[in-house]
Parts: C-alpha cells; sequence; structure tokens
C-alpha cells in the first residue's frame, strides 16, 4: 500500500466521511487528485468538530496543519492532522508537530511567551500572573540546556523524550 | 518566519554534513555576500525542526563512511523560498531515480515522518513510484515478494482486528469523558479479560472436554507406573483410592431455597459437579484404538502452563512501561515540562470533562508550587521537630500494622469457626440463612476490611506530614499490603484447618479435626465464594452507592448536596479490585477449574457495570490519575501477587497429600508424582538427558552464570547513568559556547572575510574548553598573547586582527540588563 499517513485505508475511508459531514455541500463524495487539495473548509466550521471542540489548542493546531496558516483544512491537511495525532505516529513526528504548535509566534524557537500563552490555554486564565512566570521560570530552568532564555526545538525534544505521559496525552481517536 | 511551506521540486537526497560543507565549499556564507541574514538561521540546531530526520540522519553519517552513506538514501528536504538552505550538490541523490523497488519501500517509510503537508508528501511519493523500476533477479525478486505478501496479510489482519476490536466506542466515549487515565483501567481490564479468556481456553479444551466426553478407563499403568523399574520408588495406592471414593458421598436435597443456596455456596449438588477439583477422575481416558488421555498429567501440565503464559505476558507488558518510568527516574524528572507540555489530554471531548481538566491542570501546579513550600518547611524543620515527627511516624506505622495484624486475626478466627460450623454435627438443625452467613462470613469480613480499612489508613497518613505524591504512595502501599496479607491469612487458616493432625485412613479429619472429605474442593470452594462476593460488592457499589449519589446532588437542589458532589472515579482503588480478582483466579484455578470462566463472565459484566459509572455516575477526580507514572506500579503489584499465587500453588503440588477420595491424584502421594511416573516411561536416552539436567549440579550452574548476567547489566546501566550526566554538562558547556562565539561572529560580521575564514577554521577544529566563558578574562586578555586555541577567553589573538573598539565593553546586545554572575547566557539573539 503506497500510502504516506500512519492510517489503513479503512481508517482514511472513516476520515473522509467525517471530513465530508462537516459540510457535505462543499466536498463532493468524489474527490479527484487535485480537489484533495484545493477544496478548504473554513476554519469556524472545523473548530465547531467534536475532536476539537473542547481543546484550547485548536486554533493552532488548524493553523499548523493546513498548507497556507490560515486555519482552513483542505482535505489532505485534515488527514495529516488525525495522522499525526493518531496511535500509530511515532514519537518524532508528534514531537515535530507539538513543538509548532506550541510556537504562538512561530519563529521556532518557545520563549516566553510562547510559554506564557500555552500556560494561559491550559488553565483556561486562572492562574495569577505570578504563578504564570514562577511556572515559566520552572520550564525554563528545566529545559533550557544553553541558557538562551528559550527552547529550540532540541531542547523542546529532550524534555518530551523524558515527559513519560506525552504519547498517552497527544492523541486523538477518531 | 513565516510559517510558509516547502514546495517540491527542491527535494534532494543527500548525505552531507550540513556545517562541513557550508565551511569547505560555500565560503561567501557567513560573510558579506549575503547582507541582512545571518548565520544564526544555519545553525543545524535550528535546521533541525525543519529537516528533523535531515538533522538525525547527518548526526549518524559522521560515523559510517561516505560510501555507505550514500547507499542509504537520506532525504534532506529543504525550502525553496529561503536563502540560507544550501543546495547540496555534492553527493546528490535523486530519488527519482532510484530503480530498486525495496529501496523505494524504504524511502516511503522515510517519508511517511517527514514534518511536511500530505499534499508535498503526496507528490514525492508518486514520484517515487513512477520511475520505471528494473526487474530484480530471480532468488531476490522471490523473496521480495514473499515480503510483500507477508506485509500484505499483516495489514489485512490488522484491519480485521480493528473491525472486531472490543469496545472500541466504549473506549473513545470514556477517553472523551474521563481522560487517559481512567482509559488506562480499562485497557487494564481488557488486558486481563484476554489473559483470563486464554487461560479459560485451555482449561476447557484439555480437562473439561476429555473428561467430559470419553468415557473413563482403568488405572493403566502409564498413570501408576507399574512394572517400570525407573519408577518403582514412587508409592501408589490404588484399592485406597477406590475405597475412599467409595465412601464419599454428599447429601443432596432438591428443595428449591437449599438450590439457591448451594448454588451461592458450592456444596450440595455443586460439590460433585465439574466445577470443583474433586469430579475429575484419576484415570486415563479411553480415547479409543488404545489410545489413552491420561487426565493428571493433563492437569498439572495446563496449571504449569497457565502460570507460565501469565507470567510471560505480564513480563513483556511491565516491560513496556518500564521503559517510560525508567527514563523518567534515572535522569532528572521534568515535573514543570511535562505538566505544561503533556498536561492537556487531546482526546478529551466532553466539556464539563475539559473544564475539570484544565482545573485539574491548575490544580497540579498549584501542589507543585506547595511542594516547593513543603520543601522549604522541610528545611528548616529544627531538630526537636524532627524528633516529635518521626515517632509520631514510627507510631502511625506500629498502628498500621496492629491493624493489619487485627484484620489478620479477624479473618482467621472466622474461617476456623465456619469451617467448623459448618461440619458440626447440629448444622441440619440450623437455619437456612445462618448457614449461608456462617459459610460466606470470611469472605463477607475480607469485603468489609477492604472497604473500611482503606479509609482508616487515608485519615491516618494526615497526621505524618508528608508531600502530596508521597501520601498517594505509601496510602497505596499500605492498601496493597491489607489486601494481600488477608488474603495469605486466609490461605494460612484454610491450610492449619486442612493439615490437622488426627486423621484416618482416607485422610478425612476424625474429631476433634474437622471432617473434609475432598479438602480440594473444599479450598475451591472457599475461591468460588470470594470470586462471587468480589462481583457482588462491585454491583453492589455502584448501584447503590455511586448512582443514588449522583442522582441526589445532581437533581436535588440543597447547597449542601451540591457541595458533597458526585463521587469521583477513583482509579487506584479499582486498578487494586482487578489486581485482587486476578489474584483470586490464579489462586482458584488449580482447585476449581472452572473459576476462570467466572472470571472471564464477572470481568465482561464489570466492565459495562463500570463504563455506567464512569460515564453517568461519576466525575473525573481531582488530581487526575496519571497513566504513565501508576501502569507500572499495578504491573508490578500484579507480579507480587502472581507470585504470592505460585506460592500456594506450588506447595501443595509438592507437600501437601492429595485426598484419596476424590480428583485426578486420589492415587498419589504427593500430586507431582505423575511427572516422575511419565518421564519414566520415555527412552532411556531421553530420561537420562532430563535427569541430568535436573540434577543440582546443572541447576547450580545456571544460577550462577543467571547471577553474572545481572551483575554485568546493571554494572553496565550505572555507567550508563553517568554518562548521561556527564554529557549533559557538556551539552550546556557547548551551548554556552555556541552563545559566545555566534555573538563574536556577528559582531565581526562585515569585516573583511579572511578572517572569517580564520575564526571558522578555529572554530571547526579545537574542541571547546571546560570551564564557563567569564567575561571578566575577556576583558583581561591582553591583545599580544600567542596562544592559538580559540577560547572564549583568549579570543584576541587573531592574527591581523585588532580587537574592535568595544572589545572592552560587557557584551550587551539586546538584554542589557540581565548580565549576572558574569554569565553570557542572557545575552538575547534576536537576529531577523
Amino acid at each position: 500500500m503506497k500510502d504516506c499517513t500512519f492510517f489503513t485505508r479503512k481508517e482514511i475511508l472513516r476520515i473522509f466521511r467525517r471530513y465530508r459531514e462537516l459540510l457535505p455541500e462543499m466536498v463532493p463524495l468524489d474527490m479527484t487528485n487535485g480537489e484533495t487539495n484545493r477544496i478548504k473548509i473554513p476554519f469556524e466550521t472545523i473548530r465547531k468538530m467534536p475532536e476539537l471542540k473542547e481543546n484550547p489548542f485548536h486554533q493552532r493546531m488548524c493553523e499548523v496543519f493546513s498548507e497556507d496558516g490560515s486555519g482552513n483544512m483542505s482535505y489532505d491537511d485534515f488527514l495529516d492532522m488525525f495522522s499525526v495525532f493518531s496511535e500509530a505516529a511515532p514519537r518524532d513526528i508528534k514531537t515535530v508537530y507539538a513543538f509548532r504548535i506550541y510556537d504562538f509566534d512561530t519563529d521556532n524557537y518557545l520563549n516566553k511567551k510562547d510559554l506564557e500563552k500555552t500556560l494561559l490555554c491550559l488553565t483556561r486564565n486562572e492562574l495569577t500572573s505570578e504563578e504564570v512566570s514562577f511556572v515559566v521560570d520552572k520550564v525554563l530552568e528545566e529545559a533550557d540546556l544553553d541558557d538562551d532564555g528559550m527552547l529550540s526545538f532540541i531542547e523542546f525534544e529532550h524534555v518530551i523524550s523524558r515527559s513519560p505521559d506525552f504519547l498517552n496525552t497527544f492523541h486523538i481517536r477518531i | 518566519m513565516s510559517n510558509t511551506r516547502p514546495k517540491l521540486g527542491d527535494f534532494k537526497i543527500s548525505n552531507s554534513f550540513v556545517t562541513k560543507q557550508l565551511v569547505e565549499k560555500h565560503g561567501g556564507l557567513y560573510g558579506s555576500n549575503r547582507p541582512g541574514k545571518s548565520i544564526y538561521n544555519e545553525l543545524p540546531s535550528k535546521q533541525a525542526l525543519r529537516n528533523k530526520l535531515g538533522a538525525r540522519f547527518t548526526r549518524k553519517s559522521l560515523k559510517s563512511n561516505r560510501h555507505q552513506a550514500e547507499k542509504k538514501n537520506k532525504i534532506h528536504p529543504q525550502e525553496n523560498g529561503n536563502v540560507e538552505m544550501i543546495p547540496f550538490q555534492e553527493n546528490e541523490i535523486n530519488i527519482f531515480e532510484v530503480k530498486d523497488r525495496k529501496t523505494q519501500w524504504e524511502i516511503l517509510e522515510i517519508l511517511k515522518q517527514l514534518p511536511t503537508p500530505y499534499s508535498v508528501r503526496k507528490e514525492l511519493r508518486d514520484k517515487l513510484f513512477s520511475g520505471s523500476v528494473k526487474p530484480r533477479g530471480g532468488c531476490s525478486r522471490w523473496w521480495y515478494n514473499q515480503q510483500l505478501q507477508w506485509n500484505k496479510t499483516k495489514i489485512f489482519c490488522t484491519e480485521l482486528g480493528y473491525k472486531f476490536e472490543l469496545w472500541r466506542n466504549s473506549f473513545k466515549s470514556i477517553e472523551g469523558n474521563q481522560g487517559s487515565g481512567v482509559l488506562s483501567y480499562f485497557v487494564f481490564m481488557k488486558w486481563l479479560f484476554f489473559l483470563n479468556i486464554f487461560i479459560f481456553a485451555l482449561q476447557f479444551i484439555f480437562i473439561l472436554l476429555p473428561q467430559v466426553i470419553w468415557p473413563t478407563g482403568s488405572y493403566a499403568t502409564s498413570v501408576t507406573g507399574a512394572g517400570n523399574s525407573l519408577s518403582s520408588d514412587i508409592i501408589v495406592n490404588t484399592t485406597r483410592a477406590n475405597t475412599c471414593s467409595a465412601l464419599y458421598t454428599v447429601n443432596v436435597t432438591t428443595a428449591s431455597y437449599k438450590v439457591v443456596q448451594d448454588f451461592l455456596q458450592g456444596t450440595g449438588w455443586m460439590e460433585k459437579t465439574a466445577l470443583f477439583y474433586g469430579y475429575y477422575s484419576a484415570d486415563a481416558l479411553d480415547l479409543g484404538s488404545s489410545n489413552e488421555y491420561i487426565m493428571p498429567l493433563a492437569y498439572i501440565l495446563v496449571t504449569i502452563i497457565c502460570l507460565l503464559v501469565s507470567l510471560v505476558q505480564m513480563t513483556r507488558h511491565t516491560i513496556q512501561s518500564f521503559r517510560e518510568t525508567l527514563l523518567s527516574t534515572s535522569t532528572k524528572h521534568s515535573e514543570y515540562g511535562n505538566t505544561v507540555f503533556a498536561g492537556w489530554d487531546f482526546a478529551m471531548v466532553d466539556e464539563k470533562s475539559a473544564i475539570l481538566r484544565s482545573k485539574s491542570i491548575y490544580n497540579d501546579i498549584v501542589s507543585e508550587l506547595e511542594e516547593e513550600k513543603y520543601k522549604q518547611r522541610v528545611a528548616m524543620r529544627t531538630g526537636g521537630d524532627k524528633c516529635k515527627l518521626y515517632t509520631i511516624r514510627f507510631l502511625i506505622n506500629i498502628f498500621v500494622l496492629a491493624c493489619l495484624g487485627g484484620a489478620g486475626y479477624g479473618i482467621y478466627s472466622i474461617t476456623d469457626f465456619s469451617a467448623s460450623f459448618t461440619q458440626s454435627a447440629d448444622v441440619t438443625s440450623k437455619d437456612d440463612l445462618t448457614v449461608l452467613l456462617v459459610q460466606y462470613s470470611p469472605s463477607i469480613v475480607i469485603a468489609v476490611l477492604n472497604g473500611v480499612v482503606p479509609l482508616v489508613f487515608g485519615i491516618v497518613v494526615k497526621g505524618e506530614d508528608y508531600s502530596q505524591p508521597m501520601v498517594v504512595k505509601i496510602t497505596l502501599i499500605r492498601v496493597v499490603f491489607l489486601r494481600l496479607a488477608s488474603l495469605a491469612v486466609l490461605i494460612a487458616s484454610i491450610y492449619v484447618t486442612i493439615s490437622c493432625s488426627t486423621k484416618d485412613g482416607c485422610r478425612r479429619g476424625t474429631s476433634p479435626c474437622v471432617d473434609i472429605p475432598c479438602w480440594e474442593t473444599y479450598v475451591g470452594q472457599a475461591f468460588y465464594k470470594l470470586v462471587i462476593m468480589e462481583f457482588l460488592v462491585e454491583f453492589a457499589v455502584t448501584f447503590f452507592y455511586e448512582l443514588p449519589r449522583k442522582l441526589l446532588t445532581t437533581k436535588c437542589k440543597s447547597n449542601f448536596l451540591q457541595k458533597i458532589g458526585p463521587a469521583e472515579f477513583d482509579v487506584p482503588i479499582s486498578v487494586l479490585d482487578l489486581v485482587y480478582l486476578q489474584t483470586l483466579c490464579w489462586l482458584g484455578f488449580f482447585y476449581s477449574p472452572l473459576i476462570p470462566t467466572m472470571v472471564v463472565i464477572a470481568v465482561f459484566v464489570m466492565f459495562y457495570i463500570k463504563q455506567l459509572s464512569a460515564l453517568y455516575c461519576t466525575v473525573p477526580a481531582q488530581k487526575p490519575y496519571r497513566a504513565s507514572k501508576s501502569n507500572s506500579f499495578f504491573m508490578f503489584v500484579l507480579m507480587i501477587a502472581f507470585f504470592m499465587c505460585c506460592v500456594p500453588v506450588g506447595y501443595s503440588i509438592y507437600k501437601v497429600p492429595p485426598s484419596p477420595s476424590c480428583g485426578p491424584f486420589r492415587i498419589y502421594n504427593d500430586m507431582i508424582d505423575i511427572i516422575f511416573i511419565t518421564y519414566a516411561w520415555w527412552p532411556t536416552t531421553l530420561y537420562s538427558i532430563v535427569d541430568t539436567l535436573t540434577s543440582t549440579a546443572v541447576i547450580g550452574a545456571l544460577l550462577i552464570l543467571l547471577i553474572l548476567i545481572i551483575y554485568y547489566c546493571s554494572a553496565r546501566s550505572s555507567v550508563y547513568k553517568e554518562m548521561v550526566k556527564v554529557l549533559q554538562e557538556q551539552l550546556v558547556l557547548d551551548g554556552k559556547d555556541k552563545a559566545f562565539l555566534l555573538a563574536r561572529v556577528n559582531e565581526l560580521t562585515g569585516n573583511k572575510g579572511g578572517k572569517n575564514e580564520q575564526r571558522r577554521e578555529r572554530a571547526r577544529r579545537s574542541p571547546p574548553p571546560p570551564g564557563p566563558p567569564q567575561l571578566k578574562t575577556v576583558n583581561e586578555v591582553t591583545p599580544n598573547s600567542k596562544k592559538m586555541n580559540v577560547s572564549p577567553s583568549h579570543t584576541s589573538e587573531i592574527k591581523n586582527v585588532p580587537p574592535p573598539a568595544d572589545y572592552d565593553q560587557p557584551l550587551n546586545y539586546n538584554r542589557a540588563d540581565n548580565i549576572s554572575d558574569a554569565r553570557i547566557s542572557n545575552v538575547g539573539f534576536d537576529f531577523d
């Protein structure tokens, strides 16, 4: 099978059905090769999916996986996203995409602002600012090996490799 | 830097190491012909995000020589619009020219893991497979086809497995509702379910079916070992077995109430059914055409195989989760990193659960802050405080031990009472309900103790002033102790009852001992009652406690009830319940071959009961159960329980004489004798081989070898730990050196190119020096120093270059305020 996702054929069909359910009038039943890339479902529709609705990172996820960075996803992007979040995807590729998701200002580094935004998303703005800065400092203290005040991808990968929960939580069932 | 995706057309494969190429071939990169862009973006660590695999492969290529690396066809993607990405023209292999079908598949595997969008990968894949492939020679082509077929069948089997995957939808809704911690409990339940199905299948096929289908033969020589000189020292008493079996009668009353009672107790009409050990015959069953099926041998072999398979499965499962635990405990565990980056469960779907999840992350962080305060409090403890605390802890531990001892004594006396009551002379005059209650009393007492004593432990542990994770661990350990200890005491008291000294010819107790005609059935009945009790308790807790509590707290409008809220799904206690049930299964399946069937049905029904509880009756716990952290702990507890089960079963096989009135071993003095008799019948060479292999010398030698291997492995692992520490320190220093060198390079960019060449050469050649770079030493070094090493403290001896005008100033770039401890670390790098 010449597929380049981590899914089996049946799962790909199932995901296509879910994609079509989001906006049936825009998505034809039978998509040729060019159309899978061209037809894009807007972000506002996708964020209402039950799997993404409650996720505080859904906007970043759609932006990271959509080809133009806008959040509107074609079927290819959609498939790609769930392929990375599936159980079969290895830790390496999940780490890459996790880094991109947490990188809010897309500078390929997780600086303090990115970490603060991550924390606020996680706790839905419940922490006080000094608690936030305390946690951010702790994270940098643990993870920032070359002491430049931000996490590069290598450092992030190092943290994730020592994180036992990452594979369990970075996973969406569909 | 925008999130532009790489375009197709620029994907080429290369094996060259990034910086080496940069330095050797493309000299103008660092210098003035690239204004505005800095070398910072060409650093491998910065590139590693885009070429995740490229970086990994280029690191690997340092080891293998160039020739080898060429063969490996590594992919190195590049970005089109980005000028920093160097077109790799050296030693390139174009993927469009790959001719070999096998390497095509290999490249496809690598392609799957590229962090690029799907459309790009799809086009790459199409181009990869579009070229013509030269046909392979005969033998390799056949082998390749075999592999292809095998892959296809594997995929087909996995897809089939997905169709029949048990409880898939349930898992999804549970995970969405309660999170992955609770899901791990259900996954564990499913694993136990399949393990028990396997045990059940083995017993059904090899023990139950033959006994039911084929008629009993006589005590053949394969069973008695008569006439074989090698087994002549094994005593076999067939006459006693015959007489005692005839004497073994059970009163069966057919009153309807009695039928139900007997069903619950395992006595009466249930006693001589296939449920218990006593049903099975000791003969060689007649298969027709002079084949025979040796029942005792089958019985013992099935037991041993079931235990072995359980052990193997548990070990495999433990190894998988052990690696994670080992990784997180051997290196410095990053609590905060784990919470922030892996804290959110992406599978959560339900709104309320999501709110609860974020609350629990918040609680996590707050509790970690409290940990810090706790540590400070501990550090500030005075000597007197410590003394007081340790005495309190000691007393509390004594109290816990006293609780356990009291529980043990209670179980022992109740079991004794129950046994003597049931066998006493005036039992028929007592009320049926009383008899039922007394029969069930050990199980009831154990259930009550298992429910009440953990609550006591929870209250008592507060006085010990431990940190929160420690509290959880200590309470769990104590509860585990309680459960295992109560089972151990029960087994011990049963053993005391059946090994009473005054016995008659048929090994039945005469007064004052309790008369038990068939002790194996008696033990089987005890475990049968325990399994039924456990199942009833689970049922009762869900339907009579959690469901009403949920209904009351959500429907009634009282403030007090709202504050209490519905029950929380307590994962550790539920997992301990499962472990307990599995322990009962392992203990009981030798004496009651249908207990695995019961456990299978119980687990299946319990799944749906617990699913109801998880989805409707309970809410996620305040402190969410971290699946990874305790997964190995529960496997560890399961292993301990397993070895605890092996002891009574093994002891009863080896040492306890079987009862002559019933069961497959009634003619022997020890159950293990059948094994000796069987291989005494083997051809002499085989017999002598087995004999030498099981002799003490060989076993002793194997043991010593095993100890040596363990010692070697532990020595190696401690060496690795040291290496990790050294490498971590090296990493920190390398990072600081990199920061320093980049600062200097960027400061000096725009000057003559020749100086950059020299600097690059030196940077490539010399190793980074140990010790943190000191700003002060930079300021103190004279320009005329003759040393040639490029080290942070000796930068000014670069030839022909006067130090820049601001050499004496501290290296201030963007964050001028944070130069503390003379470290360069706080210089910001905001290029681009």
